[in-house]
């Protein structure tokens, strides 16, 4: 293998790393919405997504991985690797995105909601017009800070046999056996994804100004 | 669901759990060390020095821990130092924690008011004692809850010891599955393991953050 081939196979990690973390950033957005309305809420679901925070942000990333991809085949659910890895990373970060979204849901002052009811607009469109725009804007940076930890954390999917950016400079780094040059590739891509994500920030940050 | 599987291999288990906590103690510690080290030059330093800290943060907050350990584990043979394992696992880690311990404490520092520092310095007190009776105290009312997140986050981030082949919690949970095909019993085992510690540093640190709230402000 030349060192040029070694780049294309780190490319492609990259392109997976970014895939992946697309794929559980949506999902654990929709599924961490869910935890922090049920939090904000009273009685049973409360309680059930606070134990389901406390769990899966007290368990290591690795260990919940482990869990999806040895435990679930035993209850008949096989799946690959990449979707292994995909649900463990969802798991996991719908617990940190729900947080934050509640830490948004928390900061509309109530006065909004009120306001609205007062003008007789329905619940769904109360929670979709006014609620989620204003959360959306102050829960922003904490958004995109946990949307970095995604993409390091997918680096983890590498020791069940996911070739994302680090599963290929793994297997890069022992074929060229150029430890150094083969890491140091894919920190800059490492770096490169996460600041393509801060300049999203700032670039939404401006957009939503116009709604403070 | 039988746990006398897990029984049966519980000294290979304690001696896991010992480990996980041998690493998390001293990554943390030497962690808190170069963090506040690094926090202090970036803001109190001569410019290159601040300079060079600042990228130091800021490179390693962008790369996942596992290639920081990866520099350690792979990398420092190629420059002739030969780690054990375990010693590779704590050099990355200790790296890896550091540079985000370092920005916590800056957040301390960058909530000091100013003139607290002016006063002390008019009062010609020498620049260590300014750091330990003036800057620490106050700083580290705001440093504290975010400092323990970071810890929680170490712990965690202990299991990837397991991928540079240390007989830490995870990676013994992993050998021992794959060895006894019986995922549940040391899965289970595992995540209680790892919920007490979280939860048991969580309370630990609250009731501090209650008194130091009280006592220096």
């Amino acid at each position: 293998m030349t060192f040029n081939q070694g780049i294309n196979l780190l490319l492609e990690g990259a392109t997976l790393t970014v895939t992946l973390t697309v794929v559980v950033l949506v999902a654990s957005t929709l599924l961490g919405t869910c935890i922090a309305v049920a939090r904000t809420s009273g009685g049973l679901a409360n309680r059930v997504a606070f134990t389901y925070t406390w769990l899966f942000r007290g368990l290591p990333d690795l260990l919940v991985l482990f869990a999806v991809f040895f435990a679930l085949p035993e209850l008949g659910l096989t799946l690959s690797p990449f979707l292994s890895a995909v649900t463990a990373f969802v798991l996991i970060n719908a617990a940190y995105i729900g947080e934050i979204v509640r830490a948004g849901l928390i900061a509309v002052p109530n006065d909004q909601r009120e306001a609205a009811v007062s003008l007789g607009l329905s619940r769904s469109h109360i929670f979709a017009r006014i609620v989620v725009p204003q959360a959306a804007a102050s829960v922003m940076p904490a958004y995109i800070s946990q949307a970095t930890e995604v993409v390091k954390g997918s680096s983890v999917a590498s020791v069940i046999g996911v070739a994302e950016l680090i599963g290929r400079s793994r297997s890069v780094m022992s074929v060229l056996n150029e430890p150094f040059q083969v890491f140091t590739v894919a920190a800059v891509l490492y770096i490169a994804i996460n600041t393509l994500l801060l300049w999203g920030e700032s670039y939404s940050q401006r957009r939503f100004e116009r709604w403070k | 669901m039988d746990f006398q599987i897990v029984l049966d291999n519980a000294p290979l288990l304690v001696q896991a759990g010992i480990t996980t906590v041998w690493i998390f103690v001293v990554t943390a510690i030497l962690g808190t060390i170069f963090g506040s080290v690094i926090a202090v030059l970036r803001q109190f330093g001569p410019k290159p020095i601040a300079r060079f800290c600042q990228v130091y943060s800021w490179f390693l907050r962008c790369v996942p821990a596992l290639l920081v350990l990866f520099y350690a584990f792979y990398g420092l043979p190629e420059m002739g130092i030969f780690l054990s394992p375990d010693s590779a696992a704590i050099v990355g880690l200790t790296v890896s924690t550091s540079a985000y311990m370092s920005e916590t404490f800056r957040c301390g520092l960058l909530a000091l008011r100013r003139d607290q520092l002016d006063a002390a310095r008019s009062l010609g007190l020498p620049f260590s004692h300014i750091l330990r009776r003036i800057v620490l105290p106050q700083a580290a009312v705001v440093v504290l809850p975010p400092w323990t997140s970071n810890l929680i986050l170490l712990l965690k981030g202990t299991s990837l010891a397991s991928v540079v082949a240390v007989a830490e919690m995870t990676g013994v949970t992993y050998r021992m599955i794959s060895t006894t095909y019986r995922p549940y019993p040391f899965l289970i085992t595992s995540a209680i393991f790892y919920l007490a510690l979280v939860t048991g540093i969580t309370i630990a640190f609250r009731h501090l953050e209650r008194r130091t709230a009280g006592s220096w402000r």
